[in-house]
């Protein structure tokens, strides 16, 4: 299912991730990323359909690229983004992590969701 | 090797067009009389259809068989009156004809078969009018369509080779038939639409139409004739006071005065009457529609929370559009025009031709001189035909097994630069970027070479690339939805989510469906942004036929809905029933329904009595800011009620006066729950100073300008207060809130308190009790460093059901 960026602060971040940037990059990049790894997962190159989150690897599809790119092009949508993003590869553990469906709920609760390991 | 050439057409309710782009330019077509606009009018005379200015001909002598702006009634699965053969015809199969007639002229003057197509549609069309809009064209042989919405392609078109950068502009687009205005900027290379609104029933045709009615009356002063203008036997009458009055409107564009020439038989006594109309009465009649269309730019920059000074520049696009009562309004009341050299008749399809180049819908020549192109291609290559950046991806597959492809190197056509060898991977890939000329086009050609470095012939599309502006991709111009039990909305895809967009969302049902019993479960899908259904337009039914199930599905049971929309305004649908592992497609059906006068007249007395009682109220109290609210509704209720009294079973001006009597109706509700919104906003006031606070002594960067983007959302709800915006806006305001909140040092304190408060119910009691004691030194000593780690320790302990209890009860506050 597709995140709702704006409205799942735990899943705001998701558009970064997907299109594996940084909140640094600009919109040409941003579009570069998308076309780019689309035109791979239609070469099917292998791993070219997963991204990494904090919580572990994610599938993506030309539905989520197109969002993601959206997203990110939209500066109000974006900055919420920016807001919530954790780069993965600096997430070691997430506390309530391995209840599957529950990020949601956790995501209710800022005290929560907050609950990164540092 | 063959360039691809990408076509746009303005499928207009009075006139439409066809543009090509090349690549290196957009051109419009002209068609057999050396016109760009072809008048989108189809005749059927017995077995021949003619479209365009040749039907136009015929509009008044033979009115049965000749049809026009068939586009309002699109979707609405109304059939004309039958021709002589006896057919009525669907509005899709009378556009379709207009778009095969502009399918032939692009295939003749351009020398290739174009099956792929970008049409432009109004902005706020909706998901059945857009649905018919694609099905209009597959039945004129385009096998790919796109849908583009109207301000977007005139905007695109319009900035193109534009070069400010950041800079709002309105595209205010009035055609025959409908009114579109969107807002859009462009910043980076990217054209973005910011947002837009319009009327689906508001077009020049409207003013046609108060022209005729003024005529109407003038006959009845000067000759004492009575023409009843929706009787049927003086529909042709009619017809020719239309076209009269379409003419005296674009006379008065260039004149003062001019004079309407009035030929016709009226009780079998021919008449012949000139009636003067000036430029100044005209103004006054049109004052009312151009006041709406005014109105709705205004609203939409309101909601955008824009003020005027902000806005650079507006675009007038269509016929009407450009009438000088128009064009001083606008400039009067919004902003300067654009100063543009682009042919205002030519925007919408060059920007959809434009729009095709983008998402790469292009078709190859019929013929080409290159033999390579004559063969099948040897290699799959993905690039983007326009993009924004100067050193584009070109990747390739080598998908002809027979050769044997080692390393391949890309060069630009000129020679000016050449890359270095590239190696064919083992999945038959390859992978380079290029450098491409800033705003221009860069052609490529691609040398393919063998393990042995030998020189292979490839046979490959032409690889063209423009650097340039691109756009996002269109939005969704209304939320889609299912009306509750409850009658509320349950919202699938929000407005304003990029095309395609594809939900699934689990709902449960109120009664039981038992197989063979016939029942059919209808849930009625709904577009629009209020949160009951009875305020937003039904555009369709999911259906679940009982006779599909394998077993009883009883009351509760859960039904997955998955309602996937593409750019083409086409909905696929499935059901997914759990209980029964059980699929069911196509359960989504788009119609619009057609309204029934005496409901619209039951409606309107029933909002006419509220707003009475309303006014009453505000002029007891002398209330000056609520008669500000009500007394132009009153008006534009007032303009509905004398033509609803007169109204026949004409099905657009129903669908239009339907439209507006929602809009009324959902505006004067607002106002009616005004004390609830007020409450509303006491709390959104408390919630951005607390939050204010909160992050300007410990919030991060990042939250500091989440809160400025706040404090303007927090502005534009305490000028323009609506109950969804100020919800969502709570919602952020806690959100940053906590974000801030987690910096101040005594965040972890209270997490701590938070979580020993359940340590009772810790897996071990006893090292918990002990992790408490140790917390609570740490508290004191104000050690919060190790306060986390004993936090992160103590949170491990307690058990997932007490943390989800935890969860639900947090708005309680008991811990």
């Amino acid at each position: 299912m597709i995140p709702e960026f704006t409205d799942n602060p735990l899943f705001s971040a998701w558009p970064f991730w997907v299109l594996e940037l940084t909140p640094e990059a600009k919109n040409s990049e941003i579009e570069k990323a998308a076309r780019d790894i689309l035109a791979k997962i239609n070469f099917k190159v292998p791993g070219a359909d997963e991204f990494q989150t904090p919580i572990g690897k994610s599938t993506r599809d030309d539905y989520l690229l197109r969002e993601a790119k959206s997203a990110l092009q939209n500066p109000k949508v974006r900055l919420l983004a920016e807001f919530w993003f954790v780069s993965p590869s600096d997430i070691q553990v997430f506390a309530g992590a391995g209840q599957e469906g529950s990020g949601n709920d956790n995501a209710e609760d800022p005290y929560g969701v907050c609950l990164w390991a540092e | 090797m063959s360039q691809s050439k990408y076509i746009g057409i303005d499928l207009g309710t009075s006139n439409s067009a066809v543009s090509v782009f090349d690549g290196d330019e957009v051109k419009t077509l002209v068609n057999a009389r050396g016109e760009i606009n072809t008048p989108s009018v189809v005749r059927v005379k017995g077995g021949s259809i003619t479209v365009g200015a040749k039907a136009q001909k015929h509009l008044h002598s033979d009115s049965k068989n000749t049809f026009k702006e068939f586009k309002r009634l699109m979707g609405t699965q109304s059939q004309s009156e039958p021709d002589d053969n006896g057919k009525r015809w669907l509005p899709e199969e009378l556009s379709s004809e207009v778009l095969k007639a502009l399918k032939a002229q692009v295939e003749r003057q351009e020398n290739c078969q174009f099956d792929k197509v970008v049409i432009t549609v109004p902005a706020l069309f909706e998901l059945p009018q857009s649905k018919a809009t694609a099905e209009a064209a597959r039945m004129a042989g385009f096998k790919q369509v796109e849908l583009l919405p109207e301000p977007v392609a005139s905007g695109l078109s319009s900035g193109w080779s534009e070069q400010e950068a950041g800079a709002a502009w309105l595209i205010y687009d009035l055609g025959g038939g409908t009114f579109d205005v969107s807002l859009i900027e462009s910043r980076d290379g990217l054209l973005r639409v910011i947002g837009h609104d319009g009327d689906n029933f508001l077009g020049g045709r409207d003013i046609d139409r108060t022209i005729v009615n003024w005529l109407i009356e003038q006959l009845v002063e000067t000759e004492g004739l009575q023409l009843d203008h929706k009787h049927s036997d003086y529909s042709s009458v009619i017809r020719h006071f239309e076209s009269a009055a379409e003419n005296a409107k674009i006379k008065l564009s260039t004149l003062e005065h001019s004079v309407i020439e009035l030929e016709f038989e009226y009780d079998n006594e021919d008449y012949e009457v000139d009636i003067a109309l000036t430029r100044d009465e005209l103004k006054t009649l049109c004052a009312p529609i151009i006041d709406r269309s005014i109105q709705i730019c205004q609203r939409l920059l309101s909601a955008q929370g824009l003020q005027l000074e902000q806005l650079k520049r507006v675009v007038l696009v269509g016929g009407p559009a450009h009438m000088p009562i128009v064009q001083s309004a606008v400039q009067e009341k919004l902003a300067p025009l654009a100063q543009t050299d682009h042919d205002p008749m030519c925007l919408v399809a060059n920007g959809a031709a434009l729009y095709a180049a983008t998402i790469n819908l292009g078709c190859e020549p019929a013929a080409d001189t290159d033999k390579a192109d004559e063969r099948e291609h040897q290699l799959w290559l993905q690039y983007p035909s326009v993009c924004t950046e100067l050193n584009p991806t070109i990747m390739g597959r080598v998908i002809d097994e027979s050769i044997k492809l080692s390393q391949v190197q890309i060069c630009t056509q000129d020679g000016s630069w050449q890359s270095p060898m590239i190696p064919v991977d083992d999945s038959n890939i390859f992978m380079l970027e290029v450098s491409v000329k800033a705003g221009g086009k860069s052609s490529f050609i691609i040398n393919g070479f063998d393990q042995n470095r030998q020189a292979i012939d490839l046979a490959y599309q032409a690889v063209h690339i423009v650097h340039g502006i691109t756009i996002s991709d269109p939005p969704l111009s209304r939320s889609i939805g299912l009306a509750l039990a409850d009658g509320s909305v349950k919202t699938f895809i929000d407005r304003g989510t990029p095309l395609p967009a594809k939900r699934s969302f689990a709902q449960s049902t109120i009664e039981t469906l038992v197989p063979g019993s016939g029942q059919k479960l209808q849930i009625p899908i709904v577009q629009g942004e209020r949160k009951q259904a009875r305020f937003c337009r039904k555009v369709g039914v999911l259906v679940i036929d009982a006779a599909e199930l394998k077993a009883p599905l009883p009351v509760g049971a859960t039904i997955e809905i998955t309602i996937e929309v593409d750019r083409g305004g086409d909905m696929r649908s499935q059901a997914f029933l759990p209980q029964q592992n059980k699929i069911i497609h196509g359960v989504a059906q788009l119609f619009l329904a057609k309204p029934e006068l005496s409901a619209l007249k039951t409606l309107s007395q029933n909002i006419n009595t509220r707003m009475s009682s309303q006014l009453q109220q505000a002029f007891r109290s002398r209330d000056e800011s609520a008669l500000g609210v009500l007394n132009p509704l009153t008006q534009r209720l007032q303009l509905l009620l004398p033509e609803l009294l007169s109204m026949a079973d004409d099905v657009d001006g129903l669908q239009r006066i339907s439209r507006e009597l929602m809009e009324i109706e959902s505006e004067l509700e607002l106002f009616e729950s005004r004390e609830q919104l007020s409450e509303l906003m006491e709390e959104c006031e408390m919630a951005y100073f607390g939050t204010d606070d909160m992050v300007k002594e410990y919030g991060r960067d990042t939250d500091k300008r989440v809160m400025q983007s706040c404090a303007k959302q927090f502005e534009q709800a305490m000028q323009n207060p609506r109950q969804g915006d100020i919800e969502r806006l709570i919602e952020r305001l806690n959100q940053v809130y906590h974000s801030a909140y987690k910096n101040k040092p005594e965040f972890w304190a209270d997490v701590f308190q938070r979580w020993a408060s359940h340590a009772h119910a810790a897996r071990d009691p006893v090292r918990a009790d002990k992790l408490v004691r140790q917390g609570n030194e740490a508290v004191a000593r104000k050690e919060y460093g190790r306060l986390q780690a004993i936090t992160n320790e103590l949170y491990d302990l307690i058990p997932e059901q007490q943390k989800s209890q935890q969860g639900d009860n947090y708005d309680s506050g008991i811990y």
